[in-house]
């Protein structure tokens, strides 16, 4: 429950003050209302000593975070970092949400700039260098502030949980803080060398689980402010249609409705709860235009991919140059929806003065534009106010959502919650691309691949996102469309990869692991293809093209120790796959009981650098090979005359709980290479793992996904 | 042990049904009882909780099945709010 009063903002506007030019280390420039706040109580109220930390009299040691917390355990692993270079003690950590604000960005892997954005894996790699120094400086702080009550030189004071000593003297952060927060930060700072680290790598219980299993944890959908109003929308169903008509008479006679307004091409009906918004919505009767694709159904888009196979390539990678190709495989994948359990909830609160919005958002920064945009305030008088995620996947990157809830609050003066329901969602989403793709190679006198020449025709995923002249630029074909392909790991050395655009408008979106979720099945089921053509084992043949690469290897070789010996009646598939900056294999070993598919066992391995929260990394494997599965198996979009007519959960069917392999076994390999991303990578291996397996098992060559579990005529 | 974290309530009663109907649930009574999707795929920790909770809890922790034999308002519609009422 989240209680803010205008009177809480004014006091703490009355607090402010200015930042400095350290980055990450300018005070806070807007009030606390934080919408997470996980640890132990206060004790006491917290002084700002910088941006990021807050310390209270009782030592508690607040950590401001700007990502978003939609699972992956950030608002633990992040915290670990602050307080490694901090040095407190974990049992002091409180963390808390930070506005979205440029004081909270993070360093970006593939754009220049810092970013306040949860998505490409990035939050842990991006925050690394941000939070170390932000937790080295405010260190320096503190110390030097003891060191000049005290008299003596800074570097002779030493810090263990939070307590500074020199000789007999010792004072908390807590005693120091207010005198702390008052200097000016350092200009540059050192950091502790990584033998040193106490907090870091270690599986610390997860700060966000208390809540989420007490059931205290707000989510965008629990938000609740005084006099708030809530509303639900439906918009031209016909992807790209328009709202031609409509009589809002019935719906605005029913209990409990506000209003009833058009925006855009959608209709939102105001109410006193959100049930009495979505029976008014039912009552509205509404004439929808066609779309500029109204006869488009799903064989429509299969046949456009293949006809997009024989337009004009852009040729977005290469190595060595290719010669004949004989061997031959098309593969295919469909649409994909995120289908987060939570739906999609906004709420807005627009005053003469300012903007609060509370969202699930992977995006704070591009919410904070767009809300200034939309209500015509200046971004300072934008409050963002992330709450937990009812799992993200990167459809709540997007900000179609947030930006209706302000659109809606425009007109009212009270606070007004649009959240759509699961129909909607599916209706309008930013579909993981359906995707074809043809490759084809020859094999040299060694049986290995001499040249390979791969063809995906798909939209990319950055459609939803850029502008097309961005989203069509090499490079981000290269990693969004490509990735996998491109800068393949196999020792081949003539290489081609093309792409082709498909005659597509369908909404399309980054959905966990993007380019991974199809080119892990079309690069690992190929590779199984040629094995076979070569006549020669699988994983033996993988090893052998990753001879030059050991990285590769090692972990392949870890995941099949994970796996173990194969026992008998079971089948294998193994695949591997690098993704924002990990690598991760995966082994599946299936059997196919009375013509029912089931995985039995997934042996698996990461290497992701370094592992700051082993635990989670471990976790996110497990979820993200869970994910990957569930779209091998089942999932699929389905479009009819310009619409998406997949409605809910009958027509998505997700993993359940029965199918999830009964035996999984993970390792991290800690290479000590650069740090890698741990929330998506862990999907992309299993759509091809699982189809070597049913190759193995059936000598069925699986082209297209989903696979089923139906295998009663095999 | 959640992700994201939303399912998890519905989880908890889940495993909480399961346990007073059947204290000492096989993995095959879990699969078959604990039907409610997670997006985070947490499932094997779910499995791994069921079975934690099922060790530590010699007796029922939960109130027992309501019957409808001895308890009249079971089956009976609930009543519903009434029109233009608070959410």
């Amino acid at each position: 429950m989240i209680n803010l009063s205008r009177r809480g903002f004014m006091g703490g506007l009355s607090g402010l003050i200015l930042g400095f030019h350290l980055p990450g280390c300018a005070r806070v420039l807007q009030p606390s209302d934080s919408t997470i706040q996980l640890g132990p109580p206060l004790g006491g109220p917290p002084v700002d000593v910088t941006a990021w930390v807050r310390i209270s009299p009782d030592n508690r040691v607040t950590l401001r975070m700007g990502a978003s917390e939609m699972g992956q355990g950030v608002y633990t692993g992040l915290p670990m970092i602050l307080a490694e270079e901090l040095d407190v003690d974990w049992a002091q950590v409180r963390a808390e949400s930070a506005p979205a604000h440029k004081d909270y960005a993070r360093e970006s892997m593939i754009t220049p700039g810092k970013t306040q954005l949860s998505g490409g894996s990035e939050n842990t790699r991006g925050y690394w260098n941000v939070l170390r120094q932000a937790g080295a400086a405010a260190r320096a702080m503190l110390v030097s502030e003891a060191a000049e009550r005290w008299g003596v030189d800074p570097a002779a004071c030493t810090v263990q949980g939070g307590v500074v000593r020199h000789g007999d003297q010792s004072a908390t952060y807590g005693e120091l803080a207010e005198g702390a927060a008052l200097r000016k930060p350092p200009g540059s700072v050192t950091l502790k060398d990584a033998s040193k680290f106490s907090i870091i790598g270690r599986s610390v219980p997860r700060l966000d689980l208390p809540p989420k299993v007490n059931g205290t944890a707000t989510f965008g959908i629990d938000v609740r402010q005084p006099g708030q109003l809530f509303a639900t929308v439906r918009a031209c169903p016909n992807l790209g249609g328009t709202l031609v008509a409509l009589d809002d008479a019935a719906a605005r006679a029913l209990p409990g409705v506000v209003d009833v307004l058009q925006v855009d091409n959608a209709v939102v009906v105001v109410a006193k709860s959100t049930w009495h918004a979505r029976r008014a919505l039912d009552a509205v009767q509404v004439t929808w235009g066609p779309g500029p694709d109204d006869g488009l159904d799903d064989a429509g888009v299969k046949a456009r991919l293949r006809a997009a196979l024989d337009t004009k390539p852009k040729t977005v990678w290469k190595r060595g140059k290719l010669g004949e190709l004989d061997i031959e495989a098309v593969y295919e994948v469909p649409y994909l929806d995120h289908a987060p359990m939570e739906p999609l909830s906004a709420t807005a609160w627009v005053q003469a003065d300012r903007v609060d919005i509370w969202a699930p958002t992977q995006a704070q920064g591009v919410v904070r534009r767009n809300t200034a945009k939309i209500s015509g305030r200046d971004p300072e008088q934008v409050f963002v106010h992330t709450t937990f995620l009812g799992g993200g996947f990167g459809r709540k990157g997007f900000w179609d959502f947030t930006d209706l809830a302000v659109k809606v609050a425009m007109h009212f003066e009270v606070p007004v919650q649009v959240t759509w329901t699961r129909e909607e969602c599916f209706a309008h989403g930013y579909y993981r691309p359906a995707a074809v793709c043809r490759q084809r190679a020859k094999l040299g006198a060694d049986g290995l691949p001499e040249s390979w020449h791969i063809e995906i025709a798909s939209q990319s995923a950055a459609d939803g996102a850029v502008p097309p002249a961005i989203s069509d630029l090499k490079p981000l074909l290269a990693e969004v469309v490509c990735g996998g392909f491109a800068h393949l790991p196999y020792g081949v050395p003539n290489v081609q990869v093309d792409h082709m655009r498909p005659d597509l408008q369908v909404p399309v979106g980054w959905w966990r692991s993007v380019q991974g979720s199809h080119n892990g099945f079309f690069r690992e089921r190929f590779v199984d293809e040629l094995a076979y053509a070569a006549g020669r084992d699988p994983i033996e043949y993988r090893m052998a093209m990753l001879k030059d690469n050991p990285r590769f290897a090692r972990v392949l070789q870890a995941a099949l120790d994970q796996a173990g010996p194969l026992q008998a009646g079971r089948h294998r598939g193994v695949a591997l796959f690098e993704s924002f900056g990990s690598i991760v294999a995966q082994v599946s070993d299936i059997r196919i009981e009375d013509g029912t598919l089931r995985v039995l066992r997934v042996g698996a391995a990461i290497d992701c650098g370094r592992a700051v929260l082993p635990d989670s990394v471990v976790a996110q494997v497990e979820g993200g090979l869970g994910m990957g599965l569930s779209a091998a198996l089942h999932e699929s979009v389905s479009l009819f005359e310009g619409r998406v007519v997949t409605s809910n959960f009958h027509q998505y069917r997700l993993l359940s709980l029965a199918e999830m392999p009964p035996e999984i076994a993970v390792t991290i390999v800690e290479s000590g290479e650069e740090l890698g991303g741990v929330g998506e990578p862990g999907l992309p291996p299993i759509a091809g793992a699982l189809a070597n397996a049913v190759f193995a098992a059936t000598g069925q060559k699986v082209q297209s996904l989903p696979i089923g579990t139906d295998f009663s005529g095999t | 042990m959640p992700q994201c974290g939303y399912c998890q309530s519905g989880q908890l009663m889940a495993a909480a049904a399961l346990l007073n109907s059947t204290p000492n649930p096989s993995d095959a009574d879990t699969e078959a009882t604990l039907t409610n999707l997670c997006r985070c795929a947490t499932y094997a920790r779910i499995r791994k909780g069921v079975r934690a909770a099922a060790a530590k809890m010699p007796a029922p922790a939960v109130a027992p099945a309501l019957d409808p034999a001895r308890d009249p308002a079971v089956g009976q519609p609930v009543p519903t709010a009434p029109a233009g009422g608070a959410e």
